[in-house]
């Protein structure tokens, strides 16, 4: 079997023993299944045995985006199987799901079901393209079944709207996107952040929820007083029209929630596209925090006319 | 050796027999070409062709003559200057001696008489101070450059580090004793911490009192490997099973502990929460305590010979954390994975629950340990030790037991290891070890859709060599040691568990003092 590289020339003598289990997370792969065993090697697709065979996959939706979590697929195996070896074709390696209950609809079969992640460095399918997961069905006496595959589209998450300012960052502080909408007169800085998550003017009375967020809105406040979500993530999205004019785009720094720091990214989409039209980076320090946090806090991160 | 007897020199007297040789032989040999121009061999002619011969003269006969005389005188000289330099040599060490005990005597009176002037510093007569550093270099196969996702804790563990760092202050008067240990390391980050904490009052005095009463926080007396000291032990790290039976070996409580002639016995109370344990370490969290005893033999059955074992047992309760009121929630399922709220079934509610109390639980351990250590030749010997363990629901390290956790049911441990050292002289020592450790003996898996028996065991063979060394107070050592590591937390490509590879070497440095 083969040894792991390791960085210490010491480490050899750790080779006096290669057999069993690879003890990695597996974390290097685009796919990944927490908590089962990982193998290290792309998912061999070539012909083996016949049986036992992978009867069905199912999953929820097979437009996927890179950086998706808890995707929840199962499945059933024939005869004999006493586990799944599952992997992204070309991956850098595979895993091990054993099956779980006898399938009630197929006599004989058993039932698998993992949930699984992909990577955000997976690379998107683009139009028309499509990512392979592999199935193999394995027994006891280590026969591997026939390769079932499910193909899969990999695309960039779109929000949809007419005008999207989205920010995103890389650690787990509380971040918050300030957007300063057009001057409209007479009525003041009109500004969609946090404390006032939607663009009607301020004193505007008898508005649905509905024309809340056709004035645009602020979709979430992430890591709001370092309660972590994990989303790392707020966005100001018009869903239909949004107004002409000059915009000002902020991000403030509310905490940096113990982290030494958060780099950050600010994109402007329109017309519900993938690719920002404009874009802005930066990174928040500890000096970022220390200026007050209310409305026209933050650096300014964007500027620009729509 | 055939020198030594033709001289009388005895091996501790090589030294000064050969400083003797080079004395005399190096000016005799820097003087050598001035003496052999008086050589007779220095005239011997050239030789020449058998034919021209010339005729037998009593010439030789003279020259040897000569010579004789000359090795007698030279032996003569030789010998005087051997006497001479004996006599000197006996006359420097005689004065030397003599320096060094004035020099200890006046140092005494010195010190003495600082403590009688000063009652604080004669305290400190009674006071030790010792102490020793362990600092390892690690190389784990289940080293890699990630975090763990949970935890977030580095899953690298090639890397240098303190393993243990104790710096201990004791004090041992007829019928008190005293002890302060505090220990220092890197293992989760830079962290000091109390170690050893005792109050000892004993009965009668001496270092094996019949009865001696401790309170404090002291190693668990259960076993032999729990009970030896670190900088003793040739391995870097106890057994599997003494780990997760007793992690941190320390647990605050009092003890009631002694000896007549050749019998040992140790009788403690104490919290049961080991300085090791995951959630409450050195805290209690019931009010039930854990009672540990060990009865025993120590005894030299013969010259050499040195005998060790007991029995020992562990009675208490361990403790299961409840858990709070939870308020209702209503959680929204993407179950069309179409990342927008649908409603209807995406939306469920999760009424509020009660909370669930704690609950204490039942949990012990036997055990026996045996050691017989022979000692032969000079500074050599062999050790084998051996010692196992029974124990239900007391794992707190490895599989922690809680029977009212998700497997709902008592675990049954079993543990034992066998260990032998070899001390090769006073600078070598060999140590090989095998301990097993199943923290489940009723663990099931599921294969193939069926619950079935399997084995959760791990087995560890550690072969260690040290290489030792003394200067005045101060030991070192310097261990290399490699743990073949045995177990079930892999899986295979068909889903059956399987060996993981997660062999380990260490190369420590230790100084103690």
């Amino acid at each position: 079997m083969r040894c792991p590289p390791l960085s210490l020339a010491a480490s050899g003598l750790l080779c006096i023993s290669c057999s069993g289990a690879d003890p990695s997370s597996g974390q290097q792969a685009l796919f990944t299944i927490p908590n089962a065993q990982y193998i290290p090697g792309a998912i061999d697709t070539s012909p083996r045995d016949p049986a036992p065979i992978v009867a069905n996959v199912s999953a929820a939706a097979l437009q996927l985006f890179p950086g998706v979590a808890n995707k929840k697929i199962s499945g059933s195996v024939g005869p004999n199987s006493t586990a799944v070896l599952v992997g992204l074709q070309g991956d850098v390696g595979q895993w091990v799901v054993p099956v779980q209950e006898p399938d009630v609809n197929i006599i004989g079969n058993y039932t698998f079901a993992f949930s699984a992640s992909f990577s955000p460095l997976t690379p998107p399918t683009g139009d028309g393209g499509n990512l392979y997961l592999i199935f193999r069905a394995t027994t006891l006496d280590g026969q591997v079944g026939p390769t079932y595959s499910v193909p899969m589209q990999m695309d960039q998450p779109r929000i949809a709207g007419a005008l999207v300012i989205s920010l995103d960052w890389d650690t787990e502080a509380d971040l918050d996107l300030h957007v300063q909408l057009p001057s409209d007169g007479d009525a003041g800085v009109n500004e969609i952040w946090s404390r006032k998550p939607s663009g009607l003017p301020l004193g505007t009375v008898g508005a649905s929820v509905d024309d809340g967020k056709q004035a645009g809105y602020l979709d979430f406040d992430s890591n709001s007083m370092c309660v972590i979500d994990g989303r790392r993530a707020e966005n100001v999205i018009f869903p239909t029209a949004a107004p002409s004019g000059r915009y000002i785009v902020r991000v403030d720094t509310f905490s940096l929630c113990a982290e030494v720091t958060a780099r950050w990214r600010v994109r402007v989409f329109t017309n519900t596209g993938v690719d920002p039209v404009l874009q802005a980076f930066g990174q928040s320090t500890d000096i970022d925090t220390r200026f007050p946090h209310g409305q026209g806090a933050g650096v300014q991160a964007l500027v620009f006319d729509y | 050796m055939a020198i030594r007897a033709r001289f009388g020199i005895g091996r501790p007297q090589r030294r000064v027999w050969i400083l003797g040789l080079l004395c005399v032989g190096v000016p005799l040999a820097s003087a050598g070409s001035a003496l052999g121009q008086t050589l007779p061999f220095a005239q011997v002619p050239e030789p020449v062709p058998a034919d021209n011969a010339p005729v037998a003269s009593d010439e030789p006969a003279k020259a040897t003559e000569r010579m004789s005389a000359e090795l007698a005188q030279q032996r003569g000289e030789l010998a005087n200057i051997r006497e001479e330099f004996s006599r000197k040599l006996g006359e420097e060490r005689a004065a030397r001696e003599a320096a060094e005990a004035r020099a200890q005597s006046y140092a005494r009176a010195e010190t003495e008489a600082a403590l009688k002037a000063n009652p604080q510093l004669a305290r400190l007569a009674w006071l030790t101070v010792s102490g020793f550093v362990q600092a390892d270099l690690n190389v784990n196969q289940t080293s890699q450059d990630q975090l763990n996702s949970s935890s977030g804790a580095p899953l690298n563990d090639n890397r240098f580090f303190i393993r243990r760092a104790r710096l201990s202050a004791a004090v041992d008067q007829q019928y008190l004793a005293g002890i302060v240990e505090i220990d220092a390391n890197t293992v989760n980050g830079a962290q000091v911490r109390p170690m050893d904490v005792e109050a000892t009052v004993k009965w009668p005095g001496g270092s094996v009192p019949l009865l001696a009463l401790t309170a404090g926080l002291f190693k668990i007396p259960f076993g032999f490997e729990v009970i030896e000291r670190d900088r003793d032990r040739i391995f870097t790290e106890r057994s599997t099973f003494i780990r997760a039976l007793f992690p941190g070996e320390y647990d605050l409580g009092a003890r009631l502990a002694g000896g007549w002639r050749f019998v040992r016995y140790a009788l403690a109370v104490q919290n049961g929460e080991p300085l090791g344990e995951s959630t409450f370490p050195v805290r209690d969290p019931d009010q039930a305590k854990d009672i540990t005893g060990r009865l025993g033999i120590v005894s030299e059955v013969a010259k050499n010979v040195k005998v060790q074992a007991g029995f020992s047992g562990l009675t208490g309760k361990g403790f299961h954390k409840g858990t709070p009121p939870t308020k209702p929630t209503l959680t929204w399922l993407d179950l069309n994975e179409n990342g927008q709220n649908n409603g209807g079934p995406e939306l469920v509610v999760s009424p509020g629950t009660s909370g669930q109390p704690s609950q204490n639980f039942s949990r012990y351990a036997v055990g026996a340990d045996a050691l017989v250590s022979v000692r032969y030749l000079q500074n050599s010997g062999t050790t084998i030790s051996a010692e196992f363990a029974r124990a239900s629901n007391l794992d707190r390290w490895f599989l922690i037991a809680d029977p009212y956790g998700p497997l709902g049911r008592d675990l049954r441990e079993w543990g034992y290891y066998i260990a032998a050292v070899q001390d090769l002289g006073r600078h070598f020592q060999l140590g090989l070890r095998y301990d097993y450790y199943n923290p489940d003996l009723d663990s099931t898996d599921r294969q193939a859709g069926e619950l079935v028996l399997s084995s959760q065991a791990i087995s560890t063979v550690s072969a260690a060599a040290a290489l030792v060394g003394k200067a005045g107070g101060i030991s070192g050592r310097i261990v290399a040691e490699y743990d073949w590591v045995a177990d079930h937390q892999g899986r295979d490509s068909s889903g059956i568990p399987t060996d993981l590879k997660n062999n380990v070497f260490t190369l420590r440095g230790e100084v103690a003092f």
